[in-house]
C-alpha cells in the first residue's frame, strides 16, 4: 500500500473528469454511485418527422466519465452486481459507456452505521476488491492502492509514499473496529429455503406493514428496474429511460388489464425473492449488499433484516 | 406507560370482540414507531402510541377490509377515518375506535440533521427525547421538533372514540399559520424559486401518496398513460405537476397529519401544501376536514354566495 | 407572430361558447390568441386539464361559464367556482404568475363582452410574457 495526502491526491484529479465527492455526503439518501451509472432519468434517442425525408432519429452522444471520489465498498460492490444485469448476457451501450469512463475511488468505510449488514455478504468495511481505486483513511493521510488498470492510471504522476509499518497498523485496528460495530445477519441458505417458499402464507403477514412506495428501490445501489418510454411532441418526440420500482402496481400490469403481482403481498414477495432467490440462481451473488439504505429511506420501518430473520425462522416442509 | 392501553386491547382481543387491533409497535430504528397488527391477546403487550409513531395508522384500514379491527388513533388519524366514511371506503361498524392521547408526531428527520452522527438509542423522558449514538448522549425539547403539520393541529384527540385512554394531549386551541403566510407574502418569482428548490429533491418514489390514507385510488392519475397527465422523467415541470395535481385531489380531503411529510425519503417538506389547502378551505369555506362521518367533502358542496373574487 | 402568447380557453356549450359565436356574428373583433375548447359545462374542467395546459405550454389558461344561477344542468358552475379557487390558489401559492389562470361568466347573449373578456385575458397574459416557469423546457 501507498499513501498520499488527501488533498494532494483531489488537487491531482482536478480536471480529469466531473469530480463527484461522496467521501463528505454519507447521510445522502440517494447513491449517487448508481446514478452515476444508471441515471433516474436517461436520454436515449430523439426522433423527428422531417418532411420528405422521413423520421429522423438521433442519439445523444455522452457526456465525459466521472471520477467518484469516496465510493463505500457496498456501493462499488452494488455496481459490480449491476453489471451482471447490464455487461453480462447482452450489452448495455448506454450503461457500458458509464462503466467504461467512470473512476471509482472506493473508500473503506470507518464508520458503519448502525442499518449496515454488509458483513452478512462475505466482504466488509475494508473489502479492497472494488471498484478501481482502494482508499483508506488513517487521519493524517489516505491509503492508496490501485484496484484496476483504469485505477493506476488514474494514479499515474502522482508521487506516492510508501504506507509504513504504523500507518497498517493503524488501518488493522480501524479496520477492527469498523467491522465489529457491524451486526451481520445469517443468511446461510436462504437462497435454496426462498425457493421453496413461493406459496408460503408468511409473505401476507410480512407485507402488511409496506405501503408499496417506491422509496426503496430507488434508494437501493442494486435495483436497477426501469421503464422506457417515448414523450410525443408535434412532430418530434424523444425516448427516455427512467428508474421504475417494481414495488408500485403498474409496474407489472399487462395491457389485457391482467396484474400478475395484483396485491402489495406479490409485490413484496418479488423484491425478497429478487435479491435473496433469482439473483443467487442466476449470477450466484445475492443481489443485496447490505448497505441498509432501504432500512432508513422506509417511511413505514420496513427492516430488510427483521423479515430475513422471519423467513428463516418459517418452517417449510421438505 | 402503555398498560391502560395494552389491557385495552388484551381484552377486545381475548372476548373476540375484535379480529386485530391496529396500531404500533417499538421499531428496529431510534425514534421510530412501526405499524403494528395485534391478533392474539399476547400480542396487545407490544402496543405502544407517541411521538414516535410517524404514519397515519388509518392507511391500513384498506387492508383490513371485512375484518373486525379496533384501531388506536390520535386525533387527525380519527378524522381520517370520519372522512373514509363519508366517503364510504369504510364501514364505522366494523371498526372500534381507541383514541390515545397525542402531543404531535414527531420531525425526525429534523433530529437527526441536527444530531449530525448516528443515532443508536432514544427515549423520551417528560418533554424532552434523548438520544445517544455517535455524538455522545443529548437531549431535544420535543416540542420544538414535533412535525409542523401538529404544531399548529386543533384536534389533537380523537373525535367520538370507543374507548378513550386518558393521558396528556398538547393543547389544540392555537392555530398558526404563519409559515404559510410567509410564503403568500412572496413574489411570484421567489415562490417559484422556494419551491423548485424544496420540490425538485423529489424522486417520485409516491412514498407521500402510499403513506396517504385518502390516496385508495385504484389506479392514479399520474400512472395514467392515456391521457399523460403527468409525463416520465425528473424535469421540474412534470415533478410540480404531480404535486399540483396531487394537492388538489386532497383539498378538503386532507386532514394535514402530516404523515407525507415523514414519509419522504428525500425530506421534502410537504407541509409547506397541505397547511396551505387546510388554512385555504378553512377562511374561504370555513370547513375543517373530517370533524364528522356524515359531512360532505369540501368540493362536493356548494353555497350560492360562495367567494367569487376571483373571477373576471 | 412567434412572440404573441397562446391562450387555451374553455368555454361552456351553453353561455360561453355561444357568446363567441355571437361576437363571431356580430363582427366584433378579439384578440387571435384565444384557442378553444368546447366543452359541456364549467364544470367539466376538471383543475387537471390547466396544469396539464401549462405544462404544454399555452401561455394562459381560461375558463368561462355561464353565469352563476344560469347554469344549464342547475349547479355545474358552482361546483366548478369551488374547484377553480382551491387550483387558481394553488397555482399562485407554488409561484405561477396570477395573470395566466382567468375565469369568467359570459352568458349566450353577451358577444360584446366576451370579446371584452378576451382583450382583458390576453392583455393580462401578455403582462405576464411567455409561459417560462410550469412549461415544460423539452
Amino acid at each position: 500500500m501507498k499513501k498520499i495526502e488527501k488533498e494532494k491526491l483531489l488537487k491531482h484529479l482536478e480536471g480529469k473528469g466531473d469530480l463527484v465527492r461522496l467521501d463528505e455526503a454519507r447521510q445522502d439518501p440517494l447513491s449517487a454511485t448508481k446514478s452515476s451509472h444508471l441515471p433516474r432519468e436517461e436520454l436515449l434517442l430523439l426522433f423527428r418527422l422531417n418532411g420528405d425525408k422521413g423520421v429522423e432519429i438521433r442519439v445523444p452522444e455522452g457526456k465525459g466519465g466521472k471520477i467518484l471520489f469516496g465510493v463505500p465498498p457496498c456501493e462499488a460492490r452494488a455496481v459490480d452486481l449491476l453489471d451482471l444485469t447490464f455487461l453480462k448476457d447482452r450489452i448495455d451501450p448506454y450503461y457500458e459507456r458509464k462503466r467504461r469512463e467512470n473512476v471509482l475511488f472506493v473508500l473503506a468505510c470507518n464508520k458503519p452505521r448502525s442499518t449496515c449488514f454488509c458483513t452478512s455478504f462475505g466482504y466488509g468495511p475494508f473489502s479492497g476488491k472494488y471498484g478501481d481505486v482502494f482508499m483508506v483513511d488513517i487521519g493524517d493521510n489516505l491509503l492508496v492502492d490501485p484496484v484496476t488498470e483504469k485505477g493506476s492510471k488514474a494514479l499515474e504522476g502522482l508521487e506516492l509514499e510508501e504506507a509504513t509499518p504504523s500507518d497498517l497498523e493503524k488501518m488493522e485496528s480501524l479496520k477492527r473496529s469498523a467491522e465489529g460495530a457491524i451486526t451481520t445477519v445469517n443468511i446461510e441458505g436462504i437462497s435454496e429455503k426462498l425457493k421453496k417458499m413461493f406459496l408460503d402464507e408468511i409473505w401476507a403477514d410480512l407485507a402488511f406493514k409496506c405501503v408499496n412506495c417506491g422509496a426503496c428501490t430507488y434508494v437501493c445501489p442494486t435495483c436497477y428496474c426501469f421503464d422506457i418510454q417515448d414523450v410525443e411532441r408535434t412532430n418530434w418526440g424523444y425516448r427516455e429511460r427512467v428508474w421504475d420500482s417494481c414495488m408500485f402496481p403498474i409496474y407489472s400490469l399487462e395491457t389485457s388489464g391482467h396484474n400478475p403481482r395484483p396485491t402489495g403481498v406479490e409485490r413484496m414477495r418479488n423484491r425478497i425473492m429478487h435479491k435473496f432467490s433469482y439473483y443467487p440462481e442466476l449470477y450466484g451473488e445475492y443481489g443485496c449488499v447490505g448497505c441498509g439504505r432501504c432500512i432508513r429511506a422506509c417511511p413505514v420501518n420496513f427492516d430488510i433484516r427483521e423479515a430475513l430473520e422471519t423467513l428463516k425462522e418459517v418452517e417449510v416442509a421438505a | 406507560m402503555f398498560e391502560k392501553l395494552r389491557e385495552t386491547a388484551r381484552e377486545l382481543l381475548s372476548k373476540g370482540e375484535v379480529e386485530c387491533v391496529l396500531g404500533f409497535a417499538e421499531g428496529t430504528l431510534p425514534m421510530f414507531y412501526t405499524p403494528y397488527l395485534a391478533r392474539k391477546p399476547e400480542e396487545a403487550e407490544k402496543l405502544v402510541y407517541g411521538p414516535f409513531a410517524a404514519p397515519n395508522i388509518a392507511t391500513y384500514l384498506r387492508k383490513l377490509k371485512g375484518k373486525k379491527a379496533a384501531v388506536i388513533v390520535r386525533g387527525c388519524e380519527s378524522r381520517t377515518i370520519n372522512l373514509l366514511i363519508s366517503e364510504k371506503q369504510l364501514n364505522r361498524d366494523d371498526v372500534k375506535i381507541i383514541g390515545v392521547p397525542c402531543v404531535g408526531a414527531l420531525d425526525r428527520k429534523r433530529i437527526l440533521k441536527d444530531y449530525g452522527g448516528e443515532i443508536r438509542e432514544a427515549r423520551i423522558e417528560g418533554e424532552k427525547v434523548i438520544v445517544k449514538g455517535d455524538n455522545g448522549e443529548k437531549a431535544y425539547v420535543l416540542e420544538e421538533y414535533i412535525s409542523p403539520s401538529c404544531r399548529s393541529c386543533l384536534y389533537p384527540e380523537a373525535i367520538d372514540p370507543d374507548i378513550k385512554i386518558e393521558g396528556p394531549s398538547r393543547d389544540g386551541e392555537k392555530a398558526d399559520f404563519s409559515d404559510i403566510e410567509r410564503i403568500e407574502k412572496m413574489s411570484p418569482a421567489e415562490k417559484w424559486e422556494f419551491f423548485e428548490k424544496e420540490l425538485s429533491k423529489c424522486i417520485r418514489c409516491y412514498a407521500c401518496r402510499e403513506i396517504c390514507p385518502m390516496c385508495y385510488c385504484d389506479s392514479c392519475f399520474v400512472d395514467s398513460n392515456r391521457p399523460v397527465w403527468v409525463e416520465p422523467g425528473f424535469d421540474y415541470s412534470d415533478i410540480l405537476s404531480f404535486h399540483l395535481i396531487k394537492m388538489y385531489h386532497m383539498a378538503g380531503r386532507c386532514v394535514d397529519c402530516g404523515a407525507c411529510e415523514r414519509a419522504c425519503p428525500l425530506g421534502i417538506r410537504l407541509s409547506f401544501l397541505t397547511r396551505k389547502l387546510t388554512k385555504d378551505m378553512k377562511e374561504a369555506y370555513n370547513f375543517v376536514s373530517g370533524l364528522s362521518p356524515e359531512e360532505k367533502p369540501a368540493l362536493g358542496v356548494f353555497s350560492p354566495d360562495d367567494r367569487e373574487d376571483f373571477i373576471l | 407572430m412567434k412572440d404573441e402568447p397562446k391562450i387555451l380557453a374553455f368555454l361552456c356549450n351553453w353561455c360561453s361558447y355561444a357568446g363567441a359565436d355571437l361576437a363571431g356574428t356580430s363582427r366584433i373583433q378579439y384578440p387571435t390568441n384565444i384557442r378553444v375548447i368546447r366543452v359541456p359545462c364549467s364544470g367539466r374542467v376538471n383543475p387537471q386539464f390547466i396544469v396539464k395546459a401549462l405544462h404544454d405550454g399555452l401561455d394562459g389558461v381560461w375558463i368561462s361559464g355561464c353565469h352563476i344561477g344560469d347554469c344549464h344542468y342547475q349547479t355545474g358552475n358552482y361546483y366548478a367556482r369551488r374547484r377553480f379557487y382551491v387550483i387558481k390558489n394553488l397555482l399562485e401559492y407554488v409561484g405561477v404568475e396570477p395573470e395566466r389562470v382567468q375565469f369568467s361568466w359570459v352568458s349566450a347573449s353577451e358577444g360584446k363582452k366576451f370579446a371584452e373578456v378576451a382583450r382583458v385575458v390576453t392583455e393580462k397574459v401578455k403582462k405576464a410574457g411567455r409561459a417560462k416557469r410550469l412549461a415544460k423546457k423539452r
